[in-house]
């Protein structure tokens, strides 16, 4: 695919847009700003800029935020010749939105108002279709895919009255979805990309589910399908500390993330470390992109670093409106593309 | 200070027993003073140790939020919080301790708090509601105790006051006035008595 030439101009067009990446000395600066508003006005003269610009209030930061990631999801399907490929990165904003609609649909008499609703307008269908949808339960209107995840869940919900299985039943679909599209596409780095997710999310979800004291038949339910590591491999250690775990995947390219954010957890209790650490995992692979020529790689890589940066920015907000010390801070940020 | 009462034997019996009365009700009160003071102290120290504890369980607690909320854009973590899954209730009664009607709060918890999915959501936000849900019963148990404090600090000033109108006001004044009723009733014998000798020293003369 490294030789995709349909991408001759997008790829052109994103080495163009690359440079305007935050970069780490960028964040560095945005770490030592003194106050939320100082990180905004150090942010205006980037990307953000005009996003910026129209906020009312500091703490509104996340609509400007919004705003880029929209923007830059816009792009991906300007630029995209794969569209069922760079369509996952939307169809997460369908499922997110499905959930938020079907958890209200099941509150019944507390629905929060509409301009309340935590819903995010970036996925293929539209908030305000996807409402209609929801709440005449004619899912019809939407792709197959989302359809049947969306009736699965709604059924389970209807049966159990447990709004944690729309969202532990729309996660595996959603993943399932991703699996096969790229497996289907036969996209090999977009593949590797959902295989890595995959066994990162597994590798979170066994050590909290764990921690959460569940049963092995609970992590049953929650492990997504399509990674690379096996699910006997989660279920073997299962029981035993949770460093065993780290030792079962030390000779995978996970060993030295899990065993750091384990022995993190065990010192801070807190996952941030594993988390930093995956996200830091994901963004390596990601690099690989920077050295293909033509292909649907450095786009989806430039996305993807677009939504990283997006992350820290929220968490160096986050932190600045509310005091958080700065070594702390520093410590959390992630790599930059 | 004297009380305005009439000198005659029937008021100094009255007030010899509203003065046994008296040292009665101020022995009591001091004995509840007492026992009011040792308890409000050990009320103060379990409050100290309760209120440092909640203190650093959701110090904690808003530490791990604040980064899960840091990782997580605001419309998702809002979504994963959409349907709690837990759901308390507290029951509340009024427990009587010493002439007092304290108030008592029992906690009952139904359900999970994790109810979200795992896909998404970070893993702080975990040990955030573990950590919320391990401060909700210490700070049920909290306002209770910082409830009774105040209410037996009041009863303690209360008592306090009453326990010394009666050791510096009424005792002191009854006696004085005891005092000065005897000291007026023996007066009067004496008068009754020299009176009489007179009588009969004018019968015997003549």
């Amino acid at each position: 695919m490294s030789d995709d030439t349909r991408y001759a101009y997008a790829v052109g067009r994103i080495r163009a847009l690359e440079p305007r990446l935050l970069d780490k000395s960028r964040f560095d600066s945005l770490v030592e700003a003194r106050n939320a508003e100082e990180v905004l006005k150090t942010l205006s003269d980037t990307v953000y800029g005009p996003f910026l610009a129209e906020l009312k209030e500091t703490r509104g930061f996340e609509e400007a935020l919004n705003g880029e990631l929209k923007s830059v999801l816009r792009l991906v399907s300007d630029l995209s010749q794969d569209t069922e490929l760079t369509d996952i990165f939307r169809l997460r904003y369908d499922f997110h939105n499905l959930k938020v609609l079907l958890k209200i649909k099941g509150l019944g008499s507390q629905l929060p108002s509409s301009k309340s609703r935590p819903l995010i307008d970036a996925g293929l269908i539209g908030p305000v279709k996807m409402e209609n949808i929801v709440e005449e339960d004619d899912y019809r209107e939407l792709p197959r895919e989302l359809r049947m995840a969306a009736e699965k869940a709604a059924k389970a919900f209807r049966e159990t009255h447990d709004a944690q299985r729309i969202d532990v039943i729309l996660d595996r679909e959603m993943y399932a979805l991703f699996s096969q599209r790229t497996r289907e596409n036969g996209h090999p780095f977009l593949r590797e990309y959902v295989q890595i997710c995959v066994d990162l999310t597994n590798i979170r979800s066994v050590l909290r589910v764990r921690e959460l004291k569940k049963d092995k038949s609970f992590f049953g339910e929650v492990f997504l399908e399509g990674g690379k590591l096996d699910k006997s491999l989660f279920l073997k250690s299962y029981e035993e500390p949770m460093n065993n775990f780290a030792l079962l995947l030390s000779a995978t390219s996970y060993g030295a993330l899990v065993s750091e954010g384990i022995k993190y957890r065990q010192e801070h209790r807190s996952w941030s470390e594993l988390e930093r650490l995956a996200d830091n995992h994901l963004i390596s692979f990601l690099k690989r992109a920077k050295y293909i020529v033509f292909g649907l790689e450095p786009i989806v890589a430039y996305f993807l670093a677009r939504e990283n940066e997006i992350k820290m920015i929220r968490m160096i907000m986050v932190g600045k409106l509310n005091g958080l010390a700065v070594d702390l801070l520093r410590s959390r940020l992630r790599d930059v593309y | 200070m004297h009380l305005s009462v009439n000198p005659n034997r029937m008021e100094l019996l009255r007030l010899r027993k509203r003065l046994f009365l008296a040292r009665r009700g101020h022995k009591l009160l001091k004995d509840k003073q007492e026992e009011l003071m040792k308890r409000f102290l050990s009320l103060s120290e379990e409050s100290k140790k309760l209120r440092e504890g909640v203190e650093e369980k959701l110090r904690a607690a808003y530490n791990n939020f604040l980064s899960a909320r840091g990782v997580m854009p605001g419309e998702m973590l809002e979504e994963a919080l959409l349907c709690p899954g837990r759901e308390a209730t507290v029951i509340t009664e009024v427990v009587p301790v010493m002439n007092l009607r304290l108030p008592h709060f029992e906690l009952v918890e139904e359900g999970d708090i994790f109810c979200y999915g795992l896909v998404g959501t970070s893993g702080n936000l975990d040990i955030a509601l573990s950590l919320f849900s391990e401060a909700l019963p210490s700070m049920m148990r909290l306002a209770e105790v910082e409830q009774w404090i105040e209410l037996m600090a009041e009863e303690i000033e209360r008592t306090r006051r009453r326990v010394n109108a009666l050791e510096y006001i009424l005792i002191p004044n009854l006696e004085e006035t005891i005092r000065s009723i005897g000291m007026k009733l023996s007066e009067r014998e004496r008068g009754n008595l020299t009176r009489l000798m007179k009588v009969k020293e004018m019968v015997s003369g003549r």
